[in-house]
């Protein structure tokens, strides 16, 4: 039967089992006759006259007989019913195997979010409950509790404390934010399996929209224990937009905003590996190979036979993979490529801007009118209307000590560096703030290095200007490192000052947690060497050509050195309203002297170029041409800097040429 | 008496034995003034959640509705049930907690129990403690002796699966584990009960003392008095055959067919039970269909109200199982309705069952042994209607007799019940490290304790 249902259904195995599932209704009819078959019980015992007693009537063993036929009858419906279970589970599947029973059997969906994601949850979990009605809806929130009304009533709020991480409190303080909450995934599916009794399971990331039911992943999941979507399924164009395949390398093959699995002995398997492997290895570390949950399941399609790929372009639609996409507004919704949109991933997105598709790509532009206009400018308003305003303002719960101050990212570095054992020592590292706890022994000053923390040590690891400036950190150069630690590091490195202990608050006899092991002694970096070398001599220059007192923007890219230039002020160019280095290079040529007039409004004496950035003057060359018109050049050699005086819009004003200065 | 009855399913969900036994026992302990609830499950997708409803005498009814079933790793899914029955335990306060079956329930359901105050008693229906399988049966058929301490499991029944995750307790040693976790947990009941001797002296060869398991034979709701027998309504020169209870592959209906494949017997053959196995039914509808002068009647799941309707005009009912049953009601509710009996000669079967007075025994695995009783039956003048009389004056120990005998159970666990409470404890202690070695339970990794070291 099976065969010609295919046949009259053609090749679509979707039509074969919508024909199979109508069967299995039919049949589940005639199997449903309970009432009907009880009555002709009672009339093989009861007076057929008697009120209400049975709808038929005749000899009493006629009766009995006809009894024992529909009992035969229902006992063969129902075999044939789980026959076409089995059919349902197997169509477009090579050999039968054990499978969903069809495509409008309820299945689960999962989000997790921190609290300021969860009006993005909410936006997800409704369009679910849209496009498929049935669905089971699972939140995990790992940093709050939900309050009542917060969510649909119908969604069934996972509390952290179920999942079983085998050390939750050094997960979330190891992990940063993105890292904990791709982490715990796993262990959120394991669990919907094992203690919700799900049979089937799809993980979507909050920031994804699913538009229609998901026929074409049920299918795919009846054949396969673990379904994947690839990041694209077409080459990237190379026209030094982003995102670039390489890109795409870094992060890992697979999206893992998406992923479903059935209820098997594989799956287990899987699961188990994966929970295994994030336990350390959910790191953003790029150098290492490492990028959160994503990274790992390029190796799932080899490991794991039973992984689909499910390339369906309908599915998984995002920034990633427009450049094979197109999305247009159809009559019954948004199309891909002239299909019905599955599910769609906005990732990076901020719902004040619905004009940019999102933070992290360049290659996209949205076209008013166009759409993914449209798309963007419903899911801004949806995000708006469940909240987006309020939650996204919400502070991260694993953000901070329990007295308030931020966890630096080099304290969750520092902590999963340390061997299992040795993090064992600390119960919970938020918490524990006093002798014994993560933060006093990180932040303890070490005899044995000199007087150096941990956390001072692994700032000046991360700082090769550090190493430079201070090359002998544990000995003569101590004192100045320590100086800078408590005055300009927090501001470029944003910790609490607090946090930085000399050797004179050492004390060595209370240091519980003391001799874990030691970090390697710094490496020293030819190439940092010379650059140091060139800020002495920049230094120098700035002595004998600039007046002191004199305020200097300096092309500094941040270097906090080039803003010692002996008795002058030196500010960073570009710097922000606050004073510190603003983080990035002007975008045009307009941005850079824009901010140069802010700057000399302020007071700015003289723009100076070290050796290392005289490539601006080529590369914003209007910003050149805007210098060499207004301003006289003062300080000229390209082996150590350059500087621009401005204290006169006309050069022939100028009290003192640049080039009696340089000479 | 406030009484928690525990089974893994109940009617209407399923209607094996165990089922019915729970219910037919709750019904007579309610009628008895005792204040009973039965405690199950009805697995499914989606949370665990407990859903209240009335069974069929007044009995309070509590389903675990949904979660998981996980018969590999039986702890895996067992804290959200073991909240639930917390709650449960709190709310009742049961006097006793009688645990008829724990499959798919919580083995911790025992000590949870005895923590909460109550006496526990158990009964065995069936061979889950020491088998995973559940009927001593390996998966090609021939019986098994006992799980040696898991050894036979892993040798005949489940081999060793490579897996990939590093740490994983292998396979093997599950099933060491497993034969060590269910031995002890054994020694945490005050009472251990079963239907037969058989089974009792089952268990004490598997190590527990004398005495411990207790047979208590079960007892059944005696029908009305049997009218005439109406000889002329059944077909002349066709016998009539029934086997009661699932259709499942251990039960062997297909012994039957096998049987009467040989020298032709004109026969009807009506299976009575819910249909626990996909495909079999229709194997012995293939099987039937090349049996000349067979009808094959695959009737269903049954009422036990209907029992006598559906024994009537029938001249045999047979127990075909190739397992060791460990008792078997209807093989009692055939002799009491004047049914006469074939079974096989494993477990507790034959203990119904005197050979050529009240019905015959024959080798389970001898079909043709069985082929030549049916023939016999069908041909030799007079030989039915002596069986059943046979059938009639056999001495069937009833419901409420069977009730007393669980009260009187019940009485005694209270009494002994801070007595148990030592041995009890050194039990379930032991009982956790083994969890922590298997490491199941959410929140748990496998220890890197030794598995030598609690062995």
């Amino acid at each position: 039967m099976s065969h010609s249902a295919r046949a009259e259904a053609g090749a679509d195995p979707i039509s074969v089992k919508r024909q199979l599932g109508l069967q299995r209704r039919i049949l589940e009819t005639l199997a449903g006759r309970e009432d009907e078959i009880r009555g002709l019980r009672r009339s093989v015992d009861e007076d057929v006259d008697s009120a209400g007693a049975a709808e038929v009537s005749g000899p009493r063993d006629a009766l009995r007989e006809r009894w024992l036929a529909e009992k035969v009858r229902v006992v063969e419906c129902e075999e044939r019913i789980a026959e076409l279970e089995r059919e349902l589970g197997s169509v477009g599947r090579g050999a039968a195997a054990p499978g969903i029973a069809d495509l409008d059997r309820p299945y689960a969906a999962c989000t997790i979010v921190c609290r300021n994601y969860l009006a993005h949850a909410r936006a997800l979990l409704e369009s679910l409950a849209a496009a498929e009605p049935t669905v089971r809806r699972y939140l995990l929130v790992l940093d709050g509790d939900v309050e009542e009304g917060e969510v649909d009533s119908g969604v069934e709020v996972v509390s952290p404390g179920r999942l079983a991480v085998p050390d939750f409190a050094g997960m979330s303080f190891k992990y940063g934010v993105v890292e904990f909450n791709t982490a715990v995934k796993p262990y959120l599916l394991s669990l919907l399996f094992e203690e919700y009794g799900e049979e089937e399971v799809v993980y979507f990331d909050p920031d994804i929209l699913v538009m229609r039911r998901l026929d074409e992943l049920r299918i795919a999941l009846a054949r396969a224990d673990i379904v994947l979507t690839p990041h694209i399924t077409r080459p990237i164009p190379e026209d030094g937009l982003t995102p670039t395949e390489p890109d795409i390398m870094v992060s890992g093959a697979y999206n893992l905003g998406f992923i479903a699995l059935r209820h098997t002995a594989e799956a287990r398997r899987f699961l188990g590996w994966w929970e295994r492997r994030l336990e350390d290895g959910c790191r953003i570390d790029v150098a290492n190979g490492l990028f959160t949950d994503q990274k790992w399941i390029d190796l799932v399609p080899g490991l794991f036979p039973g992984t689909e790929v499910l390339r369906d372009p309908a599915y998984n639609v995002a920034f990633w993979n427009l450049h094979e996409r197109e999305v247009r507004v159809g009559e019954e919704g948004f199309e891909i490529n002239g299909r019905p949109a599955g599910f769609i991933h906005i990732s990076g997105f901020n719902p004040q801007r619905p004009d940019i598709l999102s933070r992290h790509q360049t290659r996209t532009t949205v076209s008013a009118g166009s759409g993914l206009a449209s798309l963007l400018e419903q899911y801004a308003d949806r995000l708006k209307r469940l909240g987006w305003d309020a939650a996204h303002l919400e502070q991260y719960g694993y953000d901070r000590f329990a007295d308030g101050l931020r966890i630096h990212p080099l304290f969750r570095k520092l902590y999963l560096a340390l061997p299992v054992d040795a993090r064992a020592r600390f119960t919970d590292p938020l918490t524990e703030l006093g002798p014994g706890g993560f933060r006093d022994w990180a932040t303890r000053p070490r005899p044995e290095a000199g007087g150096l923390s941990h956390f001072l040590q692994e700032i000046y690891d991360a700082r090769v200007d550090l190493q430079d400036a201070f090359p002998d950190v544990r000995g003569r150069d101590l004192a100045h490192f320590l100086e800078w630690a408590r005055t300009q590091g927090p501001l470029e490195m944003s910790y609490d000052a607090s946090l930085v202990q000399g050797p004179e608050e050492a004390d060595a006899e209370t240091d519980a947690a003391a001799p874990l092991e030691d970090p390697e002694p710094a490496i020293e970096h030819g190439e940092a060497r010379r650059y140091g070398a060139l800020v002495d001599r920049i230094r120098g220059l700035a002595d004998e050509t600039l007046p002191a007192g004199a305020t200097v923007a300096v092309v500094s890219r941040g270097d906090y050195r080039l803003m010692h230039l002996g008795g002058r002020q030196a500010w960073h160019f570009p710097r922000t309203e606050a004073g510190l280095y603003a983080g990035y290079h002007p975008r045009t040529s307009q941005d850079a002297i824009q901010h140069l007039e802010t700057l000399r409004a302020d007071g700015a004496d003289f723009l100076l170029f070290p050796a290392t950035a005289t490539w601006w003057l080529d590369y914003y060359e209007d910003f050149r041409v805007h210098l060499d018109g207004r301003y006289e050049l003062v300080v000229d050699d390209p082996t150590v800097c350059l500087a621009y005086s401005l204290t006169g819009s006309d050069p022939h004003d100028r009290a003192t040429s640049g080039r009696e200065v340089s000479q | 008496m406030r009484v928690l009855m525990i089974s893994h399913r109940f009617p209407p969900d399923a209607v094996a034995g165990v089922e019915r036994y729970t219910e037919s026992l709750a019904d007579e302990l309610q009628a008895g003034g005792d204040a009973v609830t039965v405690l199950t499950r009805r697995p499914g997708p989606g949370p665990v959640r407990p859903v209240r409803e009335q069974g069929t005498a007044g009995v309070d009814v509590i389903r675990l509705v949904g979660g998981g079933v996980d018969r590999e790793r039986w702890l895996h899914l067992a804290r959200s049930m073991e909240d639930s029955f917390s709650t449960i335990l709190e709310e009742l306060q049961p006097d006793v907690v009688h645990v008829n079956h724990l499959v798919d329930l919580s083995p911790r359901f025992l000590a949870l129990a005895r923590a909460a105050g109550a006496a526990v008693v158990l009964t065995l229906h069936d061979f889950w403690f020491p088998c995973p399988r559940i009927t001593l049966q390996r998966p090609d058929g021939s019986l098994c002796d006992g799980p040696q301490g898991g050894a036979a499991c892993a040798a005949h029944c489940y081999g060793p699966e490579p897996g990939i995750v590093d740490g994983d307790v292998g396979p093997t040693d599950r099933l060491r584990l497993r034969a060590l976790y269910f031995r002890r947990l054994l020694d945490v009941p005050d009472r251990v009960l079963c239907p037969s001797r058989y089974v009792a002296d089952w268990f004490e060869g598997w190590g527990l003392e004398a005495g411990r398991v207790r047979p208590l034979p079960n007892g059944i709701r005696l029908p009305a008095p049997a009218e005439e027998r109406d000889e002329a309504a059944r077909p002349r020169g066709r016998l009539q055959l029934a086997i009661l209870g699932a259709v499942v592959r251990h039960k062997g209906h297909n012994v039957v067919i096998e049987a009467l494949a040989g020298d032709g017997v004109d026969a009807d053959l009506y299976v009575h039970g819910p249909l626990g196995d996909a495909g079999f039914a229709s194997e012995l509808r293939a099987l039937a269909a090349d049996v000349p002068g067979l009808r094959l009647h695959i009737c269903g799941a049954y009422e036990p109200a209907d029992l006598s309707l559906l024994l009537e005009g029938i001249d045999l009912v047979i127990v075909p199982s190739v397992w060791p049953e460990t008792f078997c009601l209807v093989v009692r509710e055939g002799l009491a309705r004047g049914v006469p009996a074939i079974t096989t000669r494993l477990g507790a079967l034959p203990a119904a069952i005197e050979h050529g007075v009240n019905g015959f025994l024959y080798d389970h695995d001898q079909p043709a042994q069985l082929g030549d009783l049916l023939r016999r039956s069908a041909r030799e003048p007079g030989l039915l209607e002596r069986l059943a009389r046979g059938a009639v004056s056999t001495r069937i120990p009833t419901l409420e007799e069977h009730a007393d005998g669980v009260r009187a159970e019940y009485a005694a666990a209270l009494g002994e019940r801070e007595a148990n409470a030592v041995g009890a404890e050194a039990a379930i202690h032991e009982l956790e490290a083994l969890e922590r070695l298997l490491g199941d339970s959410p929140g748990e990794v496998p220890s890197t304790q030794t598995l030598e070291g609690v062995a």
